[in-house]
Formats: structure tokens, sequence, C-alpha cells
């Protein structure tokens, strides 16, 4: 009876840990138990032409901080504009859009290999974000593409045409799901099927102009941040919004009740949303099985975040969030949250334009 | 005070000036270049054409580099950007005087001055404060400081109709540059000049990409998409219509096409940039000057001039597949002066200029903004030999109309200048000065009415300016052929409602604030000497040092409080010399900066190494019956060093450029 119980318990967590895992595609999800302790890797953008994109690597039992970890092990700078970031077994793979590279780096040694992405021509296909399944990696571009990366031989082994200067990309039940900007000129999310041997193109979900960050929940909703639009004359033409889509109905919905949304993060079915009124930033929790916003201020301990937030990344596994804030022009800080939104630790003036956290264990 | 023919930079076109000064109840005493410099009572600067020749100088940019006080943005290559910030007040704040007349962008503020030409140009200036010439047009007192181009003027050795020079200028990169002017004198009291020239460079220079510091890794690449075709045509006319009336005409045309390679990305160098700006200019100034009186002088100026500007990106990945602007700015401009002597000592100028400039770009429900500027500046000057004081109150009022939308709010200020030089001692040519001058720059059109950014309601951006200084120029030996001068000043800065854009908590939407704050404290030092060894040996030297401490003091919350502005040098410095041999005359020139930091926070990760550039050159001359030839063989960046003085904009390696003229 009681052995039934323990297998009964073992069934249900492994059965949560493969939902997991298909959620995130993320294997190494049981730690490196060679490693003591976590490792903190957090990219910062840098700015638009300045080659000073860095990744910084924090060492949670040392307190050792090196904003440019990347360089000093790899004796060469990690180039213009890092956008995203991406832990899938045992490598960090790093979108630098300017660049336009893949950096592939080992978790241990944090050597890494760049992958170039250049169009016929010679020219960058600036590629944007990343998202990894089943052994593979799929990266948007700017040049309306999405390309398929082998993780074991790290070549490029497909290409697929989208919607315009595409950002976000979900993984969700064997498709990919693309956000089509166009820099506010497209308004469709592509439906990608991968279960084949090459990628194809489903269909296109209109969804409203300018979309650019997604997530999902576990019922395999996603959710959709829009950005504004502005006309020529620099008037907002439609604001930002935030929304949900069925994919298997195509039906979209808009979320009231959160206003002006950023960029996002889905965690135990809960979204984290950066919320821009008024010139301040804050993080607005939505519940996306209630459906409905649980929280108008993430952060419980009166931390004030003075600049603008710049993005929001969770570590799954503590609960713990990572916010960063940016000015644009001087070096950024992140702020470590626990779940509850109370004030772990800071990492002041850490890099232009902080953005994605990941940590290593 | 022996006028030198040894130090004489250049006696026909010194006899011109002296001619033309002693018309001008204003001015009193004869000047040499170095004297002018030693005795103003702000700081000014002069080259001469012949010291810019000796100059390694292509651009007017690499002419002014060798300027105290001066930091020169330049992005590299003929065809980069390259701006001036005298004092590090910024671009904004240095006004470019073409011929007696400001050069106007009311879209941008700032003037590219690489794009103008050293063939032609007689004298540069750079003013520090304020010119003490006061009998000038409004526009003139209204900057921080202004750079003045002077072109050559016709002058005639006797019996002579016609004179002139053809030169050509090649070099590495693909350079080829031919120019031409000549002066005619058409009848007594009529004369012209005509001038024009090409300007092509392929511009793909080699450099060394580095990918961190000294000792990461680096690969050698090549600069692509950077080049440069000018084509500058220009005319004048001078008439002397009576004793007493003398007026000018000029026309300017210039084009240029250039490839813009932008930054050096790291791993993205191949076919990196496709864009390109095509840029036309087109002005027609005059100039009419009447003395009624040995009391009394009016002057009239008037320019037209519109400009057009196109950018086109054809590789853009957004919608369109390429990004295309195009601007059109007119203006309008005219000026009346009075001087009045009331005793040789003491004379006063006014002077009210009006201009309208218009903006028109190929946009849909574009602003089109319109702006009239009605300046009117009232000065006074009293000149001894003891003492020089000049003092002026300038008003300006703008009138701001646009299209469709609500205009910026129209703003009337008054500022004040005044200085003064006094020679404590008769016997030694010493003297201490002082300025104070409050001045401001208008917000630009972009910083105004561009879309999504530009904020409507911008105040115009402050400076005061406070300066204290001592100049000394000796002439020692016997025979007095030697010449010394040297220059001392302080200063203490200050910018307030300084424009920047600024992230208005919505990460894709900046906005355009009067938020800055900048504390300038600053020292220039410069000194120039001739030596005389023999009548044909001769030794010409000159440098200069600048101390900056630029700091923002913006808001002391801030993680740049008190930190030095991006790209100021503390420590910078220039150096010169020429030797005139009976055969050949060898020039070699120093630019020198110290480190400076790449951002507003100063911490290590953005600091970038000083840099020296070194060149030289050897000039012979040859007299042959029709006219004289110069030969020059240039050196540039002698020791090939990879620097860059913008981030990410490498400056070219050494190369070599021969320039050929014929004087006849």
């Amino acid at each position: 009876m009681n052995q039934k119980k323990i297998f009964f318990y073992l069934t249900l967590l492994a059965a949560l840990f493969i939902t997991a895992c298909s959620d995130d595609d993320n294997p190494i999800d049981n730690g490196n138990p060679s490693t003591e302790g976590k490792t903190l890797l957090i990219l910062s953008e840098g700015s638009w032409n300045g080659n000073n994109s860095t990744l910084a690597r924090y060492d949670l039992s040392t307190r050792d901080l090196d904003k440019d970890y990347f360089k000093s092990v790899n004796k060469r700078g990690l180039g213009d504009t890092g956008n995203d970031m991406l832990l899938y077994g045992s490598k960090v793979y790093i979108i630098v859009n300017m660049s336009s590279t893949i950096e592939v780096m080992n978790v241990s040694t944090g050597i890494s290999q760049s992958i170039e992405m250049k169009k016929e021509d010679g020219s960058g296909k600036q590629p944007r974000r990343i998202a990894s399944h089943n052994g593979k990696v799929y990266v948007t571009s700017f040049d309306d593409t999405v390309t398929c990366i082998d993780t074991t031989s790290l070549a490029i082994s497909g290409s697929v045409d989208v919607g315009m200067n595409p950002e976000a990309i979900v993984v969700k039940n064997n498709k990919l799901y693309v956000a089509n900007s166009g820099f506010g000129f497209d308004n469709t999310v592509s439906v990608i099927d991968i279960s084949g041997e090459t990628m194809k193109e489903e269909k296109k979900i209109e969804v409203g102009p300018n979309p650019v960050n997604m997530g999902s929940d576990s019922q395999g909703d996603l959710y959709i941040s829009l950005m504004a639009t502005y006309d020529q004359e620099g008037n907002i033409t439609e604001a930002a919004s935030f929304k949900r889509i069925k994919p298997a109905s195509g039906e979209v919905e808009t979320i009231e009740a959160v206003e002006s949304p950023d960029r996002f993060v889905i965690a135990d079915n809960k979204a984290y949303i950066i919320s821009n009124v008024n010139g301040t930033s804050k993080i607005v929790v939505y519940d996306c099985l209630q459906e409905k916003v649980v929280s108008e201020n993430f952060i419980q301990d009166g931390t004030k975040i003075t600049n603008t937030i710049y993005n929001i990344s969770a570590d799954e596994k503590s609960g713990e969030f990572f916010i960063t804030e940016t000015d644009y022009t001087t070096p950024g800080s992140v702020y470590c949250f626990d779940k509850d939104g109370k004030l772990q630790y800071t990492i002041a003036d850490l890099g232009i334009n902080p953005t994605t956290a990941i940590v290593l264990r | 005070m022996s006028l030198l023919t040894a130090a004489i930079p250049a006696c026909g076109i010194l006899a011109q000036e002296v001619a033309d000064s002693l018309r001008l109840p204003e001015v009193v005493v004869t000047e040499r270049y170095s004297d002018r410099e030693i005795r103003s009572s702000a700081p000014v600067q002069i080259f001469s054409q012949d010291q810019i020749r000796y100059l390694h100088s292509l651009q007017l940019s690499d002419a002014v580099k060798h300027f105290s006080g001066v930091t020169i943005k330049d992005y590299g290559g003929i065809g980069g950007l390259k701006t001036i910030s005298v004092r590090s007040l910024g671009a904004h704040h240095t006004a470019v005087i073409y011929n007696g007349i400001s050069i106007n962008d009311v879209q941008a503020g700032q003037i590219d001055i690489g794009r103008f030409s050293l063939n032609n140009v007689e004298l540069v200036t750079l003013h520090t404060g304020q010119n003490d010439q006061i009998f000038l047009p409004a526009t003139a007192f209204s900057a921080a400081s202004s750079l003045v181009i002077q072109n050559v003027r016709p002058h005639f050795d006797k019996g002579k109709r016609i004179n002139g020079s053809g030169s050509v200028k090649a070099g590495s990169f693909g350079l080829f540059n031919p120019s031409f002017y000549a002066n005619t004198r058409i009848t007594d009291k009529l004369t012209m000049t005509a001038s024009a020239e090409w300007l092509t460079s392929k511009g793909e220079y080699p450099y060394r990409l580095q990918y961190g510091e000294k000792g990461d890794s680096s690969s050698m690449e090549r600069r692509r998409n950077t080049d440069v075709e000018n084509l500058r045509l220009e005319g004048a006319l001078f008439a002397d219509l009576s004793p007493a009336t003398k007026g000018d005409l000029r026309v300017y045309h210039y084009r240029s096409e250039r490839g813009l390679p932008g930054a050096t990305i790291y791993y993205n160098t191949e076919n990196y940039s496709n864009q390109r700006l095509w840029d036309r200019t087109f002005f027609v100034q005059s100039n009419i000057e009447h003395i009624f009186s040995p009391k009394w002088v009016l002057k009239g100026d008037a320019k037209y001039n519109r400009g057009y500007l196109r950018y086109l990106d054809p590789a853009y990945l957004g919608p369109g597949g390429k990004y295309e602007d195009i601007f059109n700015q007119h203006e309008t401009y005219g000026s009346l002066s009075a001087l009045y002597r009331v005793f040789e000592r003491l004379s006063f100028s006014a002077s009210s200029d009006l201009s309208s400039a218009t903006m028109h770009a190929e946009r849909k429900k574009f602003t089109t903004p319109t702006r009239l500027t009605w300046r009117s500046v009232f000065a006074a000057k009293w000149v001894e030999e003891q003492v020089i004081s000049t003092a002026n109150i300038l008003y300006t009022q703008t009138f701001e109309s646009v299209r469709n939308v609500e205009a910026a709010g129209n703003r009337s200020k008054v500022s004040p200048y005044l200085s003064v030089s006094v020679k404590p001692f008769t016997g030694t040519n010493l003297r201490i000065r002082a300025f104070y001058k409050n001045s401001f720059r208008l917000p630009t059109f972009n910083d105004l009415y561009y879309p999504a950014v530009g904020t409507r309601d911008l105040k115009p951006e402050d400076t005061h300016q406070w300066n204290i200084g001592a100049t000394y120029a000796v002439s020692p030996g016997k025979n007095r052929t030697s010449h010394f001068t040297a220059t001392l000043d302080a200063y203490r800065n200050r910018v307030k409602n300084k424009i920047v854009a600024y992230p208005t908590g919505n990460l894709h939407q900046w906005a355009m604030i009067n938020v800055g704050k900048v504390i300038i404290t600053g020292m220039d030092l410069s000194v120039e000497g001739t030596i005389t060894f023999t009548e044909q040996v001769r030794l010409r030297m000159g440098g200069n040092y600048t101390f900056q401490s630029a700091l923002d003091k913006t808001n002391p919350d801030k993680n740049t409080y008190n930190h030095q502005i991006a790209y100021t040098p503390r420590h910078s410095g220039s150096g010169r010399a020429v030797i005139q041999l009976p055969r050949v005359d060898i020039a070699y020139t120093l630019l020198w900066s110290g480190e400076r930091y790449y951002n507003n926070y100063n911490s290590k990760e953005f600091l970038m190494k000083g840099y020296s550039d070194h060149a030289l050159s050897v000039s012979k001359d040859f007299r042959t019956r029709l006219g004289k030839i110069d030969l020059q063989l240039e050196v540039l960046n002698l020791l090939d060093k990879n620097y860059q003085i913008v981030r990410n904009y490498p400056m070219p390696g050494r190369s070599f450029r021969i320039n050929a003229s014929f004087n006849f």
C-alpha cells in the first residue's frame, strides 16, 4: 500500500516533470551534480552599434562577478546586441542580432562556438529570438525567416519563410508559433509544423498589429503582447495590448485588464508582465488558469526601480525572478526577487540594457 | 612693432587686409595674424593659407583638429561625419560662418565640417566666445564659439589681370581631387573669382578589428561602402562701386554622394551597410557696404540657401525592404548693420538679422516646420594700446509655425557678452584677458518635431562661459627675425537645460527633454614660434595642450553624476613644425589625445585608449616662367596606428597623398 502510494507520487512527479519538459524543453533541469552551488548568467544587449553586448557571470556562492565573462573566456567580445539567450542541454545559445551570430557556449567551460547567420549576399539575417525542441533550436530572424539548427552538429538544418520581422517564438505540441511584428506593419502569428522532416508554415493567425512577445501556459493557450503602433508623426495608432490565443480554433481574445504590456514571462501558469504606464514600469501578475489579474504589482517589499524595467526572466526551479532595468545608455542593474516579490539581491551597473538571466546549477 | 616679412604668412594677402582694415573705422591697428591672436580679448586662433598647406589637411576638419580646446568627432574616412565641439559645449554651440554669413541647419543643428574643402580657403579662424570685431551681422554674435571660413579674395600684382591656381591631389584609397580657381579683373572696379573642385575616393581602407582589448583576438578587415564623390562650384563677384561703396555676390553649389559604412560590427563586416547619402547645397549670398563718413558705416547682407538631403538604406529588413528619407531646407536671410565711431578709440555697432527657415520632408502629413528668427545686437568696443574691451547684448526672438499640428513655443532671450584685454606694462608684450559670454542654442527641428521623439515644449540649451587668460609675444635677437607667442587661458563653462534624448518609460518611445547640466573646467595652452636661422632657413613651430574636465551634474542620484562626459579626453594636444630649407620644406604634424570614455558612465569597460597621429610631408616649389609649381608628398598616420576617435569607426592607417599645384 505504502509502496503503491510512493509509486503514485513518483509517477505524478514524473508526469509533472515531463509536462514541464515539454513546455520549455529543458533537459538540464535536474542539475549538474558536479557543479557546486548556483551561477547566474546575465545577458546585456549593449548599445546599438556599440559592439558591447556582454554576458556576465555571477557566482552565487563566492559572490564573484565577471561582467564580461564571455570575453574573459573567449578572448573576443560577444558582439552587437545580444537579444536572447537559452539554456538547452549542456549549452547556452546566445542570439546576437546586429552581429548576426549565434554563440553556442559550453556551460561548464564557457568556451563558445559561433554560428554565422548570413543571407546569400553575405549580409546579416539579424537573428532575434530562440526556442528549442527535440534536439533542435529554432531562431527567428529579421529577414522574415525561422532557421532550424541541429544542436548536435550545430549545422543549419532548415529554414522557413514567415511573416515580416518575426520576434518571439514558442514551441507547443510539435508546432512553432512565431510573432510577426513587421515593425508594426504585420499582424500575424505564423503556425509552423515541425513534426516532419522540413518545417512548413501551416497558417497565419491574425492577432492584431505588432505582435512581439509570446508565452504559453500548461493548457496550451498562447499569450501575446502587442506593442503600440505609431503613425509617421509619432502618434499612437494602436495602443499596446495583451491577448490570449487558442491555437486550435485560432480564437484571439484581448485581456483588457492588462494595461500597456511589454515583455513577460510565464512561470507556474502565471504571466509576469512588464507594464509601462505614464512613465513608470511595474510588473502585473496574471493567472492564466483563473484568467484574471491576481496582482497589480509583483514587487511586494517596496523596492523602487526608477529606470525602465527592461526584461523579466524566471527560474522555475527556485521560483526566483530576475528583473532588469535600463536607462538605455548607461549600465543597468539586475534585481533578484523571490516568488513572493521580495528582493533577494541586486547586481548594480552590470551592463547596458541587461535582459535575459539564467541560472546554472 | 616691426612688420617682419619673415614672419608674415602671405605678403599679398596681408597687404590686402591692411587696405581693408584701413577702410573700416573700427580697426585701428594693422595686424599680423599672430598679433591678432595675441591682442584679442577672447581666444582666437587663426590658420592662414600658408599654414594650412603644412597641416596635412584635405578637409576643413583636418585643419581644425589643430586648434586648441576643440573636440572633433570624426567617424573616419573622407565621407565620415565630422563635427566640432569647442570646450565641451557640444557641436550645436559652434557656428560655422562662411564668408561672413552663418551656415544654418535647422534640422540637425550641427554642421558637418568634413564637407568643406581647403582648396580656395585663405583663412580659418576659430573664435572662442566672441570675435573682437563688432561690425558683424547679429547672428555672428549668437553662438558660444564660431568657426570662420574666409575664401581667397582676388588680389593682383601690378599689371596682371588674371591669376589663380590649379591643383591635383591624389592618394591612397583611390583619392583623386582636382581643383581650380581663377581670379580675373574685369574692370578696375569689378573682379571675379571662379572655383571648381571635384573629389572622388573609394575609401576602402584596411583596419584591424579588435574583438576586445589588446591581447584579445583581432582580424584584418577592410572598410566597405566608403565611396565619396563631391562636386563644388563657386563663383564670386567683387565690386568697388565707388570709393566708399563695395559689395560682393557669391554663389555656391555643392553636391555629394557617399556610402555610409556604419559602425564596424563584430563578425558582420562584409556587406554590413549599403546605406547611401546624397547631399546638395546651393546658396547665393551678397554683401554691400557703404562708408558714409569717417564715423558711419552701413552694411547689408542677404542670403538664400537651399539644402537637400536624401538617405537610403536599400537593404533595410523592415517593411518595404528599404528605408528612404528626403529632406529639403530653405532659408532666406537678411541683415543690416551699422557702425558708429564716436572717436578714435570708441565705436558702437548695431545689427539686426531676420531669417526664415523651412524644412520639408517627403513623408505623409509632415509638419513642415518654419522658424522665423529675429536677432538684434548692440555692441560697443574700446581700443587703445593698453586696453581692448568689447561688450554686446543680443536679443533673439523666434516664431515657430507648422502645418497640421501644434507648433513649438516662440522663444525670446537676451544674451550678454563682455570682454577685456589689458596690457599692464608698456615695455612687455604681455596681456591679461577675460570674457564672459552667455549664449544658447535653439532646439533643432529634429528635437522639436521628430516623429515620436520630438518634444514641442523644449527650451533652448543655455551656456555660460567664463574665461581668464594671458598672452605673451616676444621677438628676441638683434634683428628680431625670430618671433614667439604664447597664450594660456583657463575657463569654466556651464551648460544648463541640455537637450538629451530620454526614454519616457515606455520601451519604444523616447523624448527629447531639457535635463542635462554640465560643468566644464579647462585650460588651453598654445605656443607658436618662428626661428629664422638664415635668410633661407627657417623653423616654424606651434603646439597646444588642452585640459578639460566636463562633468555631468544632472542628477546626484544617477550613476553618471560627476562623471566625465563621453568622448571628452581630459588631456589632448597637437603639435606642428615646418622647416623651410633652400631646396625643400619639411613639415611634421602631431595630433594627440589622452584616454577618454565612450559612455557617460566612466568605468573601465568604456575606456578608450589615447592615440597619436603623426604626419610628415616634403614640399618643393619650382618657379617657371608661367608661374609657380608646388609639389608635396604627404605621409599620413606615419606610424600606421590603428585608432578610433568615435568608437567602432576606425580611422585610416598609414596613407600617402601627393599634391601638385600650379599658381599662375
